[in-house]
């Protein structure tokens, strides 16, 4: 008796012979009838289609949108609250949330000769806490001595400034102040305010000092609670002889143009370049890059970071839910079709490609329609931008972002959002078409 | 020459076991145009789809051209059923998304791939079925009788040895039935396919050159008819 493995009937089907093969069909056939099978129910096709459309479009545009506030708080940061770094004693590098007077660079000037020298913009500051007392009004502020010379050179605080405004003059105590602050005490330009705090020493002093100049920056945090008087004024006030840090603007790159938001590798690299340099002259001093300055709004971003990407899984679970729904009836309403498939002698897993095929056309239409929707929102948000200053008005939500935001381009997400529509369609197909083919063949065929 | 040696299946739901079959034996020739007839639940589905490899038996055996299929495995029932068998349906089980065209060659395409043959050997099978100039329509501009032959089309496209159909005619009209069974009739003489129906129509047994009744499982009945008797029988009826 001959077994099935070795020959099947004596006479040879008409068909059969030498082209025999192996029952997958033809994957042009395949790839056809998966394409024919997205007619049958067309608006069911197109319903799933927009779906996926819709979500790797908002996941585009959401995603160039947190990239590109990500970026622009970051320069804000930077360009308003940090510079790129500072140079500070090694004490007040112990404590960097906690500045002290009492750890003063005494010997400044030399040290920022000697940054210039390297090509560094530097500027000295003095920082500084108080109490503002306005009227009957008073609230507790942070106060910064600036070098009305250079601090441009590192800071933006001058193209803030609201029209009318002055801007601070060495030797003259003059005042600027964030227009949040100004609005929440009732200041106005030529009012005088007092500001009580303590000296380097520790004694109780009073500043007089007359309101110049208010400003509104695109980084909230400077626009309410902190205030900028001369550098020389508030050294004199507060019996001081040095700063207590020196800002770092842009560093040199060495490749013509120095990087004003240095980040990552190249930052670490400079900032112990700059150590081991100024080791051997000033003893005393040690610079530090900004992401250490900053390591409360790092982690809020890590935090935001995390909710975000939960957000843009989630976009993607609709979309997949969506798909996932759409198969779940096609693979349900063709059980019959894959028995008389079967029954001709189809191999399953021809039968199964015609599934993820038929799902990866969808999520290749869906996510090129989202990708094309979704680029255009963003060459839009890129270019345009958003004005959110109605939104949060003059609330600070963590951010260095204010007013009106830019989009950013992710190449990678829009590769991936593409790669990941289709791979993730032609994935979920996959279970409903194992369950399927788990049925016997006369189970598929009498099924209803 | 297909041989059924005491077949019996029984199928079990939970506690429950239904024996459709019970010690069936049956011997076809090569060529042959048979009929299985009986009631609803008389077991005539099963047998077919034992002998059509779709099933296996829970005892005997099921030996087709000398191979036996009652013990092969899920796989090799397939290759079996590709490259030797032929099935029309009841409820015709076209791809509404094809053309009749398509519906026939992709039956064909499992086999060879050669897409000449393929084309030639499609169209000349749906011309056999009269249904050459209708080979770019879907299966819902067709009529019932037109679906039925694309289906007959596509289980002879390949030349199989054997072709079942189960309830070929149930779902036409009678004038269309008989012109179905004519088709077959012919079909079967030009290539000594064997043919094998389960029915409960009486047309259908009229056609046949020999009449299977099952009863419960059972074979209660079989009668060799001579070609004579099913002229007269299909000329009667017609």
């Amino acid at each position: 008796m001959a077994s099935l493995s070795s020959r099947a009937l004596t006479s040879a089907p008409a068909a059969s012979g030498a082209a025999s093969r192996g029952g997958g069909g033809n994957g042009k056939f395949l790839l056809r009838l998966a394409w024919r099978n997205l007619s049958r129910h067309r608006r069911r096709t197109v319903i799933t289609t927009v779906a996926l459309a819709v979500s790797v479009a908002v996941l585009i545009f959401m995603d160039s949108m947190l990239g590109g506030i990500d970026q622009e708080s970051q320069r804000n940061l930077v360009w308003y609250e940090t510079g790129s770094g500072r140079v500070v004693t090694h004490a007040q590098l112990e404590d960097l949330d906690q500045v002290a007077l009492k750890h003063e660079l005494v010997d400044y000037l030399p040290l920022s000769e000697a940054l210039s020298a390297r090509g560094i913009a530097n500027t000295p500051r003095v920082g500084f806490v108080g109490e503002l007392f306005f009227g009957e009004g008073s609230l507790p502020i942070r106060l910064i001595g600036i070098d009305p010379d250079t601090d441009e050179d590192v800071y933006r605080l001058r193209d803030s400034l609201l029209p009318d405004s002055s801007y601070l003059e060495a030797g003259i105590p003059g005042l600027i102040l964030g227009s949040w602050t100004t609005d929440d005490l009732g200041l106005s330009l030529g009012d005088f305010v007092e500001v009580r705090t303590r000296t380097r020493h520790g004694a109780m002093q009073v500043l007089e000092l007359e309101l110049v100049g208010i400003l509104l920056s695109p980084n909230p945090t400077i626009n309410r609670g902190v205030g900028y008087l001369p550098l020389d004024v508030a050294q004199y006030d507060l019996e001081m002889e040095g700063v207590t840090e020196i800002s770092l603007g842009a560093l040199p790159s060495g490749l013509g143009r120095p990087i004003a938001v240095p980040t990552g590798a190249f930052l670490n690299r400079e900032i112990e370049r700059l150590n081991a340099e100024l080791g051997a002259r000033f003893p005393n001093a040690a610079a530090v890059g900004w992401p250490q300055l900053a390591r409360d709004y790092l982690a809020l971003m890590e935090t935001k970071s995390s909710s975000n990407a939960m957000l843009l899984f989630l976009i993607l679970l609709i979309a997949a839910v969506g798909i996932s729904n759409t198969m779940l009836i096609a693979v349900y309403e063709r059980i019959r079709e894959f028995g008389m498939m079967r029954a001709l002698g189809m191999d399953d897993a021809a039968i199964r490609a015609t599934m993820v095929f038929e799902a990866g056309i969808i999520g290749l239409l869906g996510s090129m329609a989202g990708l094309v929707v979704g680029a255009a929102a963003t060459f839009w948000l890129v270019n345009w931008g958003i004005d959110v200053s109605g939104l949060y008005g003059d609330v600070s939500i963590g951010y260095r972002v204010t007013g009106e935001f830019r989009g950013a381009w992710n190449p990678g997400t829009l590769a991936t959002s593409v790669v990941f529509g289709v791979l993730a369609s032609m994935a979920i197909a996959l279970l409903p078409a194992r369950r399927a083919l788990r049925l016997d063949v006369v189970q598929c065929l009498r099924h209803e | 020459m297909i041989s059924v040696d005491n077949v019996t299946k029984v199928y079990r739901s939970g506690s429950t076991e239904v024996a459709a079959l019970r010690g069936v034996s049956l011997q076809v020739e090569d060529g042959s145009f048979l009929a299985i007839a009986g009631p609803s639940g008389s077991g005539k589905t099963t047998l077919l789809n034992l002998i059509g490899c779709l099933d296996t038996a829970s005892s005997g055996e099921v030996i087709i051209g000398g191979v036996r299929v009652s013990d092969s495995n899920r796989k090799q029932l397939a290759l079996f059923r590709r490259h030797h068998l032929g099935f029309i349906f009841q409820s015709f089980n076209l791809i509404p998304v094809l053309t009749a065209y398509e519906n026939v060659s992709f039956a064909l395409s499992l086999l060879i791939r050669d897409r000449t043959r393929v084309r030639d050997r499609t169209m000349a099978i749906l011309a056999d079925v009269g249904l050459a100039d209708m080979a770019d329509r879907r299966p819902g501009e067709l009529s019932g009788g037109q679906q039925q032959r694309v289906a007959i089309a596509r289980a002879l496209v390949k030349g199989p040895d054997i072709v079942l159909a189960d309830e070929p005619t149930a779902n036409v009209d009678s004038e269309t039935g008989e012109g179905l069974l004519e088709l077959m009739r012919e079909l079967n003489r030009r290539h000594s396919t064997t043919f094998l129906f389960s029915t409960h129509d009486g047309m259908v047994m009229d056609y046949a050159d020999r009449l299977v009744t099952l009863q419960d499982g059972r074979i209660t009945g079989d009668e060799t008819r001579p070609a004579e008797s099913q002229s007269a029988a299909a000329a009667g009826s017609g």
